[in-house]
């Protein structure tokens, strides 16, 4: 059976398609998918070789294969070891097979196998026990500690050689019937502790509970996943950490990244998304610490096996996103955080890897339907976090500039210094009194009203609303033994705190698996996401940062009010021609004028092919094909303030006779590109065990393309009714605009962009084990990309790993029985990373703007020298669990180095090429990593407590450009010997008698201006002047999650800290004070910080406060020296509250037995900060401008029938 | 799966990896991505290297300007001396980086094969549009890192400093003043027959601009005869002037691809900082030697009526900030005026340069001329008005600096120039090596040049 997924996808692109019509395609395709389900062939499918195995250990591996559960004495199997070779039997056969010859015999019951001695002579039995009791019937409930109803336990009763089972049924019931009264009554199930009952003692119907196995959940469940194999926790070297389905559904986010965020060791995020050196964004997600400078810094991101990137329309920049993956569908993610773990995927593997795998059906399941709810209110956002300078404050600085007569050349020259800058009203005010237009006593009750207005209010009743996010998704997955199914619907529904903005998404996901022929199995999936972003909220938070807290954005009566933007007010009160349009900018009226929506269509379908060969061997072949296309139109509508400032500046004519070059209507930004993306992937794998020996291998072969092309446009004079626009626009001709006399032609959007990216890859790994005791693993892959030169393709780079595990708790020797588990990792390897450079030069094309010609730009110059970037990673791990599981975890100390890290070399400027990206940087890295998990109360009342801790520094060990002391105080200038990040400021001597700051100079205290010096090549600061704090992202991070529960009960909360990290505060900015007089009347902020109110005053105040006078005009060197000084340096450690979450387990209620599971939570996020180093009151992860995430409320539901 | 099946085997072949990157659009590999390429004008017409300009006479700026003055290529070009230690200079960059964009287009053209006889034509003019904007550059940049033009001496006079190679590791070398000169002319004459007579945009060089240019060329090299002949073609071709009494007097600037030009270039403003724009004030000579019906006086010109300063308005672009640094007829007129001079012929020299000079006059309201023509004695007299007019016509073209360079070759026309910044006078006399610019040092460091003579 062959679906083929780019032909369905194909069909998608025919432009008569409307939306419904695709949706009603998509059902057609889940049904097709459906039907074939039905046509597929049944085949139990086991096969077992072993060789004087023992034979719990054969029942174990049949197990896993079958899924069926074995019920016996695990002491008398102990005796007994197994010889056997069966290929592909059923699960009978396999039991004659390996029991037939021991004095053993077997039952199935259901998916339950129970083995008990064999009846020699039945007839003794009852002989000797001539006493035959009375038969009774047994009956009764299974549950666990929860209450949850159990289904599918077994249960058997026996006495002597009787025995007689069954297995609870959808409600958990059982009943046995014709049972000896005096029998033994036995109830187990997978993951649970079996539970024996006396039938003398026990009063029916019975309800049984049975209690976690803690042991069997944790070392017999968890299999890693790399997106190539799954990796038994037992057997694996690397370092692996897999966040669970009950983890990720703890935190109701739309987006998965969301919910691992605080939740592992070795994964930090890091909510301030940081420039590079030369203005690379750097990622919020860094798996154990940034090993590159100028490459790609994003972990690579594998759903279902292949590598999965969203990229935005900036074209070739791909950022880490996972918007269309809902994540209601996600089984598990496993982080690979070392070489072994990651090298498998080779070149994309140097940032770490986060394989998601998405829930499927299982073969033997019946149906069932899950569903989840969450609906989230979110506070509006406290706008008294603000360190804006109060209205007051700013009335006073506006009076001291006019007292100055800074504001005069406004008054004198304008309009013929073409000063239409914005001036704030206090300006303004103080402008009229000074034409005599109005009085003393007018002025100063204007400039009173002003000091005591608060804009903040306006703002959070026009602008800001409560946040609602609304999360449904639907799941019914099931299966025969022969194919399963999982089939989803999402609906995701956001409504941010920003008036006018919105977003929405619908995921539609099926995924089937058919067994075809007996070695033969297919799997194929498609997912469907459609989302729509709405962003018409008004940037409130600019418009804060830009405008004195007096400034009314409504008048009393709450009625929209102009507020003074990009011209002076009085400058659009008086040009007005008849026919010019209002220039004037009212903020609260903006978001209703745009209408601003991005649309994302996401298709991923793909599919496997899996063929059981003999001898161990099995062929296994898939393919995706992705296509996503992102449509961005952003419509300016005829009253927003960009549409008629633009016809206002373009009007021409004289008064009686105007002339509009662009026409009255909507102004367009379209923006449309599509992603399209294939992979394939060929891989053999072998497994085979020889007795004690067991081997693991795969080696395979891996081609990727992807392509990436887009077209952006302006339209003119839009009418929204009709969809026509301006189509006779003179591109070419220079418009005289105003204000002033500027020559400008109208800006032409229509631009075609466009790249493909090529790469093939060859991989193999091995495991050898022996024994359960040792593991070896090598891994290698070859990488080759044409984004880079013929030279650097030629060359054979691999990427490799070896790793080894001991596990020492099974050797003989090891009797140690407190510390019950014990294990030893070591691994060795490298992994690559790559940077969007070429080899080759490209070309991106663009309108010329001074001719209109298309031109090309040259975005890469042809660098055949680049390489990939390497990590050389070295990891230690210890894994350790306590006697009962009660404590277990894993330590790890490793090493990672970046080598031949891509960054500027310097280059005779005479070529033309001053600098180029080069393979020239390393980088050291060194961290530990513990994870703790721990049971602190069992029982009744049940205490758990997950602990995470990293600690991660690095070094810079090559660098070739030098650092300049200007570039280091920018930030993100590697120095070597320094931590990549790191913070450095001038150092401070505190004010002087007159308020001005000082530094210090080679241990003397100097003026601010000896410090500034010379900012030229020859500055009287060197970088050895400068103070080094440290580094700017936590060295030390981690969480405590605590969760609590008690009849169907349970409460968590997740704590998360920061330490050993430095953040730069801002303070005021006296230059933003001081109006910039000059052409065009630059625009001048006339606000600063709020630290204004702290300012030296007087003689005697530089004894308690740091900051300084205001100076008698701008100067730039004050405030440079101030912003980057030591003394707005504050360490960025705190403790902060993340979330609480509170649920219930309904299923404990006699509710509809239909439903077997339903739980129900309140969640609230963002609490807020515990404890925290600085005390200026400020949340380091919100130090500048931002305000830190409000508070949210959200009630979840999730039901299981 | 066939899909699997074609790309598995598609993947495997030998060269699936050979294909570049951005496929469509954005690898050149076709005639018309390198005709966008040259289209790209923010590359090949703009960012000449500005220090010539702010070297020469006939501006100055205050010292308050100067000393708030911050890039270092800036303080120096103006002293006439190496204040500041030039690191790294952007303005040096940017010329040298429009060299290496031409080279990847010249290099791209060259393994270009063609199939038909358009195309092959094609392929001829974008080549030599290319080499036209490289000729430019090189000449550019022998105005400022050449030492003068002597033909005595230009085989072992310093020359500039070329690169040739897509390959940025080679490095580049530094040639003879005589090589300098050949390969400009070499590549001129070259690209010629493959120019357009007609460009449909004046960023495109077409054969006016390549005889305009040489005509420059020979100008400088003192070969009067054969800057004659490459004037003459030049204005054959085009030879439109704007006749000033039709413009404007309230504008900014004169205004860019305007019907005197032939090929329109940028300097950048990189090394320029503050010393240019509103804040470069024209020597008030210059101003008061113009007549009251020179309209030069309005539209070059505005004075500030309370301080007095002059400050300029006649770039031949939309800009205070990038001054044109391409040709225009107006030159071209006076390179043939000159030229005539020279070899004698002073009717002919008064000829061209009233023609110019009536295209700058004002007219009465009969729309008559108020322009008398000039007249001269004998060539030489001829030669000092052409030389004279030169100075007011060609302000902020950046051709000043060539022409000081030239003239102080002449001992009777040699200039001492002096500047005082802040009570500190700083004097360039005649011939001096400071003529001819030093290299960044991080060209000499990373490049192993040697560094310009004398510095």
């Amino acid at each position: 059976m062959n679906v083929n997924p780019s032909c369905v996808v194909a069909c998608w692109r025919h432009p008569l398609m409307k939306q419904c019509s695709r949706i009603m395609r998509l059902t057609i395709l889940f049904i097709i998918i459906g039907v074939l389900n039905a046509s597929a062939k049944s085949y139990g499918q086991i096969s077992i070789q072993v060789k004087d195995t023992p034979l719990s250990q054969v029942l174990e591996q049949i197990r896993k294969q079958s899924g069926y559960v074995f019920l016996t004495n695990q002491q008398e199997l102990g005796k007994y070891r197994i010889t056997a070779q069966v290929m592909d039997a059923d699960i009978k056969t396999v039991m004659d097979k390996v029991i037939g010859k021991l004095p053993l015999q077997y039952r199935i019951i259901d998916r339950t196998i129970v083995i008990k001695q064999k009846n020699t002579t039945t007839e003794n039995i009852i002989a000797s026990d001539p006493e035959t009791p009375a038969d009774i019937e047994v009956s009764g409930r299974v549950v666990d500690e929860k209450g949850a109803i159990l289904e599918g336990a077994s249960v058997w009763a026996t006495k002597g050689s009787f025995t007689q089972g069954t297995s609870s049924d959808k409600n958990g019931n059982f009943t046995l019937k014709n049972i000896p009264d005096d029998a033994t009554l036995h109830i187990s199930r997978l993951g649970y502790q079996q539970v024996d009952i006396n039938l003398k003692r026990a009063k029916l119907p019975l309800t049984v509970t049975l209690k976690l196995s803690i042991q069997k959940l944790d070392e017999v469940n968890i299999t890693y996943k790399t997106g190539y194999q799954q990796i038994s926790k037992d057997r694996a070297t690397g370092s692996f950490v897999q966040i669970s389905k009950e983890m990720l559904e703890r935190t109701p986010s739309t987006n998965l990244l969301d919910r691992i965020a605080y939740v592992t060791s070795g994964l930090v995020f890091d909510r301030k998304p940081t420039t590079g050196a030369m203005g690379e964004r750097q990622t919020p997600y860094i798996i154990r610490g940034l090993s590159t400078i100028q490459g790609n810094p994003h972990p690579l991101i594998v759903i279902d096996g292949f590598p999965y990137e969203e990229s935005t329309q900036e074209g070739s920049n791909l950022y880490m996103l996972l918007n269309d993956l809902n994540p209601n569908d996600v089984q598990d993610v496993t982080i690979l955080r070392d070489a072994a773990a990651a090298s498998i995927w080779g070149s994309k593997a140097g940032n770490g890897v986060i394989v998601i795998t998405t829930k499927k059906g299982r073969f033997n399941q019946a149906a069932r339907v899950e569903f989840t709810s969450n609906i989230s209110i979110k506070d509006k956002e406290d706008l008294s976090y603000l360190s804006i300078m109060s209205a007051a404050d700013a009335v006073e600085v506006h009076k001291s500039m006019y007292e100055r007569g800074l504001y005069n050349p406004y008054d004198a020259n304008y309009p013929t210094q073409r000063n239409f800058g914005v001036l704030p009203e206090a300006a303004e005010v103080l402008l009229q009194l000074r034409k005599g237009n109005i009085t003393q006593q007018q002025a100063d009750a204007k400039l009173a009203a002003l000091a005591a207005y608060d804009n903040r209010g306006d703002v959070e009743k026009y602008l800001m609303q409560r946040g609602v996010d609304q999360q449904y998704a639907l799941n019914v997955s099931g299966g025969t033994d022969r194919f399963t199914y999982y089939t989803s619907v999402g609906v995701d529904q956001n409504r941010p705190t920003n008036v006018g903005n919105s977003s929405s998404r619908i995921t539609l996901r099926s995924d089937n698996t058919y067994k075809i022929t007996k070695n033969l199995t297919l799997n194929a999936y498609i997912n469907y996401t459609q989302a729509k972003t709405i962003n018409n909220g008004l940037d409130y938070m600019t418009m804060l940062h830009s405008q004195p807290l007096y400034t009314r954005f409504v008048d009393e009566a709450g009625n929209p009010v102009a507020i003074p933007y990009k011209f002076r007010q009085t400058f659009v009160d008086t040009v007005a021609y008849p026919t010019m349009l209002d220039w004037r900018f009212y903020p609260t009226l903006e978001n209703k004028n745009r209408n601003n929506t991005g649309t994302n269509m996401d298709i991923r379908a793909g599919g496997s092919l899996q063929y059981t060969l003999p001898a161990g061997f099995k062929l296994d072949v898939s393919y995706q094909y992705q296509r996503i296309s992102h449509e961005l139109k952003n419509i300016n509508g005829a009253n927003s303030f960009f549409t008629r400032d633009l016809l206002n500046r373009f009007m021409g004519g004289t008064p009686t006779a105007v002339t509009w070059p662009i026409q009255r209507g909507a102004v367009v930004y379209y923006n449309n590109n599509t992603q399209k993306m294939w992979q394939a992937r060929a891989q053999l794998n072998y497994n085979k065990s020889f007795g004690l020996h067991q081997v693991n291998a795969l080696a395979g072969m891996d081609v990727s393309q992807k392509n990436i092309d887009g077209l952006s446009d302006i339209w003119y004079g839009y009418n929204e009714e009709t969809g026509l626009f301006q189509s006779f626009i003179n591109y070419d001709q220079f418009y005289l605009t105003r204000p002033g006399s500027g020559q400008e032609r109208i800006t032409a959007g229509n631009n075609v962009f466009g790249n493909v990216r090529r790469q093939r890859s060859y991989f193999a790994n091995a495991a050898y084990n022996y024994d359960n005791r040792y593991t070896f693993t090598v891994s290698g892959r070859q990488d080759g990309a044409n984004i880079f030169g013929v030279k650097a393709n030629q060359q054979l780079s691999p990427f490799w790993s070896a790793g080894l595990l001991w596990n020492i708790s099974n050797e003989k020797f090891y009797d140690l029985k407190i510390l019950s588990d014990l294990k030893f990792r070591a691994t060795y390897g490298f992994n690559g990373n790559h940077k969007s450079a070429s080899a080759f030069a490209t070309i991106t094309y663009t309108n010329n703007g001074l001719t209109g010609y298309p031109a090309g730009q040259l975005t890469g110059w042809p660098n055949p020298y680049l390489r990939w970037e390497k990590t050389k990673v070295v990891n230690l791990g210890l894994d350790f669990g306590f006697v009962g599981n009660r404590v277990n975890g894993s330590i790890e100390w490793y090493q990672k180095n970046g080598i031949d890290l891509i960054g500027p070399v310097v280059n005779d400027p005479s070529t033309g090429i001053a600098s180029y990206s080069g393979n020239q940087a390393n980088i050291r890295g060194r961290g530990i990593d513990l994870m703790l998990s721990s049971r602190n109360l069992t029982g009744a009342l049940q205490w758990n407590t997950n602990f995470t801790f990293s600690y991660n520094s690095n070094k810079v060990t090559a660098y070739e450009v030098k650092p300049m002391a200007g570039q280091m105080l920018g930030g993100g200038q590697p120095v070597v010997g320094r931590q990549l990040w790191g913070l450095y400021s001038y150092k401070w001597a505190g004010l002087d008698a007159t308020g001005k700051p000082q530094g210090i100079l080679a241990d003397t205290v100097a003026s601010y201006q000896k410090v500034m010096g010379f900012t030229g090549p020859n500055p009287n600061t060197k970088p050895e002047d400068l103070l080094y704090h440290g580094t700017s992202t936590p060295r030390v991070s981690g969480n405590i999650l605590n969760n609590i529960s008690y009849k169907g009960f349970d409460i968590s909360f997740n704590i998360t800290y920061a330490y050993d990290y430095f953040f730069r505060r801002t303070s005021v900015n006296y230059n933003n004070l001081f109006p910039i007089s000059g052409n065009g009347g630059t625009y001048a902020q006339s606000i600063t910080h709020k630290d204004y109110a702290k300012r030296w005053k007087k003689e005697g105040d530089e004894a308690f406060t740091s900051v300084p006078a205001m100076p008698a005009s701008s100067d730039f060197n004050l405030n440079s020296f101030y912003t980057s000084s030591a003394v707005l340096v504050s360490p960025g450690d705190h403790i902060r509250l993340r979330d609480i979450r509170i649920g219930y387990d309904l299923s404990r209620l006699p509710i509809n037995k239909l439903v077997k599971r339903a739980h129900l939570t309140a969640t609230i996020s963002n609490l807020g900060i515990l404890w925290k180093a600085n005390d200026q009151g400020l949340d380091p992860d919100y130090a500048s401008r931002e305000i830190p995430a409000a508070k949210s409320y959200t009630i979840g539901l999730q039901l299981q029938f | 799966m066939p899909a699997l099946a074609v790309a598995m085997l598609t993947g495997c072949s030998k060269n699936w990896l050979d294909i570049k990157p951005e496929k469509s659009q954005a690898i050149p590999s076709k005639l018309s991505d390198y005709a966008a390429l040259l289209n790209n004008t923010a590359q090949t017409n703009s960012n000449l290297l500005a220090i010539g300009e702010l070297a020469g006479d006939g501006h100055f700026v205050t010292d308050a300007v100067y000393a708030a003055t911050t890039t270092a290529p800036a303080l120096n070009a103006y002293t006439w001396s190496q204040l500041t230690v030039l690191q790294n200079q952007a303005g040096y960059n940017d010329i040298y980086t429009r060299i290496f964009f031409l080279n990847v287009v010249l290099d791209g053209l060259n393994k270009l094969s063609v199939a038909t006889e358009p195309e092959r034509k094609e392929l001829a003019a974008l080549k030599a549009r290319a080499n036209f904007h490289k000729a430019y550059s090189y000449y550019w940049l022998s105005q400022l890192y050449a030492q003068p033009y002597q033909a005595a001496t230009a085989a072992t006079d310093q020359g500039i400093i070329v690169q040739d190679d897509i390959d940025f590791r080679e490095n580049a070398r530094r040639i003879t003043v005589a090589e300098t000169y050949k390969t400009i002319i070499d590549m001129l004459k070259e690209a010629l027959p493959n120019l357009p007579v007609q460009t449909p945009h004046v960023t495109q060089p077409g054969q006016a601009a390549a005889h305009a240019l040489l005509a420059r060329v020979y100008l400088i090299m003192q070969q009067y005869e054969d800057a004659l002949a490459s004037a003459a073609s030049s204005l054959n071709q085009q030879s439109t002037l704007l006749d000033f009494s039709t413009l404007p007097t309230n504008r900014f600037f004169v205004g860019a691809f305007n019907t005197e030009v032939l090929y329109h270039d940028e300097m950048g403003s990189n090394e320029m900082n503050n010393l240019h724009s509103s804040n470069s004030l024209v020597d008030p000579a210059i101003y008061n030697s113009l007549a009251a019906d020179d309209l030069r006086k309005v539209i070059f010109f505005t004075q500030n009526t309370t301080t007095g300063n002059i400050t300029f308005k006649g770039n031949y672009n939309n800009s205070n900030w990038q001054l044109f640094g391409g040709i225009a007829t107006d030159e071209v007129y006076l390179i043939r005026a000159e030229a005539y001079a020279r070899t004698g012929d002073a009717t002919s020299a008064m000829k061209d340069l009233n023609d110019l000079l009536r295209s700058r006059w004002a007219k009465d309201v009969n729309g008559n001329t108020l322009f008398t023509d000039l007249t001269a004695a004998d060539a030489e007299e001829a030669l000092d008005l052409v030389l004279a007019e030169r100075k007011k016509e060609l302000m902020y073209r950046g051709l000043r600096w060539s022409d000081l360079r030239r003239l102080n070759l002449e001992p009777a026309r040699a200039i001492t120039l002096t500047r005082t910044v802040s009570g500190k006078t700083y004097t360039l006399e005649p011939n001096n090596y400071r003529y001819s610019f030093p290299l960044p040092t991080n060209a000499l460091e990373l490049g192993g040049h040697l560094q310009t003579t004398g510095w």
